[in-house]
């Protein structure tokens, strides 16, 4: 059968290129309102338009959407860590975004 | 008239009661007194004994008791990346380092697999010793030897990728224990959540030989 490149080696660099810069381009603009929205409940400032439109291009959707769930729970276990007091407190209920996509 | 008459009958139901004696007579408390002592004794005998008994099992020392062998595993039968058949006695006699996983995986087994051949080339150069990396695929599917192929060979060029049938993938995840499920199924896209586990297997096949 036909090989999927995308996933060898050079494919996996190039969508972690795009990945890590968009991630990027999420902190820097972490100020502003993110209303954008990505996959796995994640949200993003409307100024990442941009690279995210780059990194769904250079990975496939599955892959997108584990980056994005990886990213969201890297982000809460940081919110806990951080020990704010809106951070704290029990785990939230399954969201909708957990059982499609 | 009248009182004396009273005298009489107290005196009457006195001298009734002192006939019959008391609800206890003397000989039934000595035998309440016997029988309740000897019980109390033979009680604290017994408590004794049982005591004794076990001190003794707790001290003496107990044949360590065996749950059987790990049963990690088995007889296997997949295509290497060459499109040969490949089965578990191909690597009778020889050290291999088992990684299951899957081509299309996004980041969790190229960076297992890296550290794979790191590792296996360190133990090359320090202790002269070969292993034989090999990486398993849990993705039937989608991992043809072709796409097997050329994704171990971006590791290292002693990776040996095997694939196979759905059932033979079943069968020797089974035998090593691993499990596998797709998820985030959409199409053809899809991920496989597995175990992530190495193996260091070394095996070679016993066999006795007697002379008469």
């Amino acid at each position: 059968g036909a090989i999927m490149a995308d996933v060898l080696s050079k494919g996996r660099e190039s969508c972690y290129k795009a990945r890590d810069a968009f991630y990027a381009c999420v902190e820097k603009h972490a100020d502003k309102k993110p209303t954008e929205i990505a996959t796995m409940g994640l949200l993003f400032p409307a100024d990442c338009k941009k690279s995210r439109a780059q990194y769904v291009s250079s990975c496939r959707p599955s892959w997108v959407r584990h980056f994005d769930r990886q990213h969201c729970a890297k982000k809460r276990v940081q919110r806990l860590l951080d020990g704010d007091d809106d951070g704290r407190g029990p785990m939230s209920l399954p969201q909708p975004y957990t059982f499609k996509q | 008239g009248g009182g004396s008459g009273r005298d009489g009958k107290s005196q009457q139901g006195d001298s009734g009661k002192s006939v019959r004696g008391g609800p206890v007579s003397w000989l039934s408390f000595l035998l309440l007194l016997v029988t309740g002592g000897g019980i109390i004794v033979y009680y604290d005998k017994e408590k004794k004994r049982h005591i004794e008994e076990l001190k003794n099992s707790t001290n003496s020392v107990k044949p360590a008791q065996s749950v059987g062998t790990a049963a990690i595993g088995g007889p296997f039968t997949l295509l290497n990346h060459d499109g040969k058949t490949v089965t578990e006695k191909d690597f009778l006699g020889k050290w291999t380092l088992l990684y299951f996983g899957f081509t299309h995986c996004p980041d969790i087994c190229p960076d297992e697999l890296q550290k794979m051949a790191a590792a296996i080339n360190k133990i090359k150069e320090k202790a002269k010793l070969e292993i034989v990396p090999v990486f398993i695929s849990v993705d039937p599917e989608r991992d043809t030897v072709e796409q097997v192929h050329d994704y171990v060979k971006e590791f290292h060029q002693d990776l040996i990728g095997l694939t196979g049938t759905s059932d033979e993938v079943r069968k020797v995840a089974r035998a090593y224990r691993v499990y596998y499920m797709k998820t985030e199924e959409e199409g053809s896209d899809y991920l496989v959540d597995h175990s992530i586990v190495m193996y260091v297997t070394f095996s070679i096949i016993l066999s006795l030989s007697f002379e008469f």
